[in-house]
This record gives structure tokens, C-alpha cells and sequence, in this order.
């Protein structure tokens, strides 16, 4: 005892909120009216405070500081300040646990995924597009430069082929150069071959037999346009478009509906 | 502790409490990241449930935010007051009862007698309370443990261990003055 009806220990007690039944009532009952016991009672509240500390370490997750900061905007903002979001059941690591996290998040991980996917699909498609476009058009530069080069050559001849009756008054034209091997062939004729026929270009070299310089698929309405390579240093004597079987043959078999020399 | 010390401790954490008043939302920020450690490790050991845990540690700080106006340097301490207010409504959630706020600030109110501002100072502050609690002989610390965590009384102790009351009583009185002893500033 102190001097009052209260044991030293008490306060502690008391603070630990041990103190049960009569031993309790006594208690406050005494407190309530002695300011030197209130004044014991804070000090013991102080030191018994301190057996917090004891608890083990166990950090909060960051969501909770979000979720306070989420609540001090709100009210800031003048909504309505949410009660505090009951944390998802994590000690219980139950379904709801994962339905409450990871279903919205699947759902959302799955609808992004099906969304990169579509718009993956369209970006590879229009990669493809523009891949093929690009591949075309520097195919075109690179017959536009190869014809300028051709054309501007001063050991490039050029020849008019002309029709006959089977070429329905088409017309061709032919620039070659025998050094850079490099042939260009044009014409006007708008109809495709006859039934397993084929068009065939032929180079008529100065001496020898004359040389496939390919088939010809003419474009409805356009024509024929190709740039050939030829086998360099040979000189041509003249030009001549023939009907072969589908596919061409290794010599001219058939009838010649464009011939022009070189002149 | 030091006077100095204390007066430190006080000076930045109710600097902390001045600027929560004037609705510094990164003045609770900072709390939080001060104390919201201890705090969630006692409602941590006292629920054993870190959802429920963290769902009270949220309401705290944000009754701290709401009240902070009403925090009277003078009768107690920031960490003081979190410690106690994290034990008393997690027991609370224990045996169903809801605390009132009003009765929170003034019951809550104490002085940690250490500085705990910096992470270090809470680090060495709890190996001398868990090194003042095992050196307690086993049945001591489990009864001063079973009346700080898990919030029995004397009669509830016995009960739960099956111990007479009068042991109880006897190991109880034998701790706190052992405590207080050791745990003096």
C-alpha cells in the first residue's frame, strides 16, 4: 500500500486492464477522487503503452496508405468520404481473397490481352500492307532508276516493233543496251494470250539462235512492261514477240505478231 | 529518455499534428509513415487478422486526420496515444465493442517516455521492451501477455489457463513490477 487504499501495482494493473470484480471497482472508485493516484495511473498508462512495441513486425501493405490518401482526397474534393475499404480478406487467403484482387485484375489482364491481340493483328496487318507497298515501290524506283539509266545510256538502241494481223494493231517498243545487259519492253496490247498460248519475247542476236528474253502478261487495258537482264555483250540484230505454248519454248516455234530490227 | 529527447520527439511530431490541422494531407502521409508500422504490428498481434488489421489502421490515422485539432500536446503523445488506440480497438473488435472517439482522446492519452520519431529509435525501443518481457519468468510474460493482447482480466486469465486466481494475481503483480523497473526512461 501507498497510504491509499491501492496497492503500488495496481496502477499498472490497472493500465493492463487486468483488474477484474471488486479489485476494479475499489479502484476507480478511489481514482476518481485522488489526484496523486490519477497522476500514478497516467504515468503507469505510459509505461504500460510501451508493451506495444513488443508486438512482432508486420508492415501494412502499401494499399493501405493509398486507400487513406484516397479517403483524405475525397473529403478534400467534398465527396462523400468513403468508410474505410475493408481490406480483402488476405489473413483467410480464401476465394474471396482472389475474386475480390484477381478476378478484376484477370478479367482486365484478359480483355487487355484480347485487345493487344486485335490490335496487334491490325498494326501487323497494316505492317504487311505498307511492307508490301514499300517493297513495290522501291521495286518501281528501282525500274524508274534502271530505266533512266537505261535511256540515258548513249550505247542504248531503241526499236519500234511492228504488228501484224494477230496483234490487233498493238504496238511495242524495246530499249536495250547489249553492255549493261539491261533490256526494257513495252507494248500496247490490251488482250491476254489465246487459250494455252503464251506471248514470248525473243532477242535476235547478231549471230546465233534467238534468245527468250521472257513471257509477256499483258494488263487488261495497260499492256506489257518489264525490265529484262540480259546476258551482257551481246548485240542484238532484232526484236520479236511470238505465240508459244503456255509457258514459252526454248526457240521460236510459233507466229511472230511483233517483230522490229535494230536499226 | 532525456528532457531534450522528449522535447524533440514532441516538437516534430506535433509540428506533424499542426500541419494535419491546417489540412496538410502529406503531414498524415508522413505520420503514417512514422508510426503506421508499430501500429499494424500491434492490431497484427492482437487480430491475427492483417485485413481486419489494416482496415483499423486506415480508420486511425484517418480519426487522426479528423480530430487532430483536438490533440492536446500537454496530456500525451502521438505514438503514445496510436499504441494505445490500435490495442484498445482491436480488442475492442475482439469483443465486439466500438470505443467512442471522444472517449478515445482522453483514455488514450499517454507519454511514451522514449523518443520513437525515427525508425531506429523504434527499432531499439522494442528489443528493451521484448528483451524486458523474456526475461520475465514464462508464466509472467504469458499472463501480462494475455492481458496486454489478448485483453483478459484476472478472472479471465485463470479461466483460460486454469491457473487458481489468486497465482494469477500473484504472477501479474510480479511482472508489472519487474517491468517497471526495467522499462524506466
Amino acid at each position: 500500500m501507498n497510504g491509499h487504499p491501492i496497492r503500488d501495482e495496481d496502477f499498472d494493473l490497472y493500465a493492463l486492464g487486468a483488474l477484474d470484480g471488486e479489485d476494479l471497482a475499489a479502484f476507480e472508485s478511489h481514482v476518481a477522487t485522488c489526484d496523486s493516484c490519477r497522476q500514478k495511473l497516467a504515468a503507469a498508462r505510459d509505461r504500460i503503452a510501451l508493451l506495444a512495441l513488443s508486438a512482432p513486425s508486420a508492415p501494412p501493405s502499401p494499399g493501405v496508405k493509398e486507400r487513406l490518401m484516397r479517403q483524405l482526397s475525397a473529403e478534400a474534393e467534398g465527396r462523400e468520404p468513403s468508410i474505410p475499404e475493408p481490406a480483402p480478406a488476405r489473413a483467410v487467403f480464401g476465394a474471396n481473397w482472389w475474386t475480390a484482387i484477381f478476378a478484376p485484375a484477370a478479367a482486365a489482364l484478359a480483355l487487355a490481352t484480347v485487345l493487344l491481340w486485335v490490335s496487334n493483328n491490325r498494326l501487323n496487318d497494316q505492317i504487311d500492307r505498307q511492307r508490301a507497298q514499300l517493297q513495290e515501290l522501291k521495286h518501281q524506283t528501282d525500274e524508274i532508276n534502271a530505266l533512266l539509266e537505261l535511256a540515258s545510256a548513249r550505247d542504248t538502241v531503241s526499236v519500234s516493233l511492228a504488228p501484224s494481223p494477230e496483234a490487233h494493231g498493238a504496238t511495242a517498243h524495246v530499249l536495250y543496251n547489249a553492255r549493261m545487259g539491261k533490256m526494257f519492253y513495252s507494248d500496247t496490247m490490251t488482250t491476254a494470250a489465246p487459250p494455252d498460248k503464251s506471248f514470248q519475247l525473243w532477242l535476235v542476236p547478231m549471230s546465233g539462235n534467238p534468245v527468250s528474253a521472257g513471257i509477256l502478261t499483258p494488263e487488261p487495258g495497260v499492256g506489257s512492261r518489264m525490265m529484262v537482264t540480259m546476258p551482257p555483250g551481246m548485240p542484238a540484230k532484232a526484236f520479236a514477240v511470238t505465240i508459244e505454248p503456255a509457258g514459252g519454248m526454248p526457240e521460236p516455234t510459233g507466229p511472230k505478231i511483233l517483230v522490229g530490227p535494230v536499226t | 529518455m532525456s528532457p531534450a529527447s522528449s522535447t524533440v520527439q514532441r516538437s516534430s511530431d506535433w509540428a506533424l499534428i499542426e500541419r494535419i490541422v491546417a489540412r496538410d494531407e502529406t503531414a498524415l502521409a508522413s505520420l503514417y509513415d512514422r508510426y503506421s508500422g508499430m501500429v499494424c504490428a500491434v492490431l497484427n498481434r492482437i487480430l491475427r487478422d492483417s485485413a481486419a488489421a489494416e482496415e483499423i489502421l486506415q480508420d486511425i490515422f484517418y480519426q487522426v486526420w479528423r480530430t487532430a485539432a483536438q490533440f492536446d500536446p500537454a496530456r500525451g503523445s502521438v505514438p503514445g496515444w496510436l499504441a494505445v488506440a490500435a490495442r484498445n480497438r482491436a480488442i475492442s473488435r475482439l469483443r465486439r465493442k466500438n470505443p467512442g472517439e471522444v472517449e478515445e482522446l482522453v483514455e488514450n492519452a499517454v507519454v511514451l517516455p522514449f523518443n520513437l520519431e525515427t525508425e531506429a529509435a523504434q527499432r531499439q525501443m522494442m528489443g528493451k521492451v521484448k528483451g524486458a518481457l523474456e526475461e520475465l519468468p514464462k508464466e509472467q510474460r504469458e499472463a501480462v501477455e494475455l492481458a496486454y493482447f489478448e485483453g483478459m482480466t484476472h478472472s479471465e486469465i485463470a479461466a483460460h489457463t486454469g491457473n487458481p486466481l489468486g497465482t494469477v494475481k500473484t504472477r501479474l503483480r510480479s511482472a508489472v513490477e519487474t517491468l517497471k523497473k526495467k522499462l524506466q526512461p
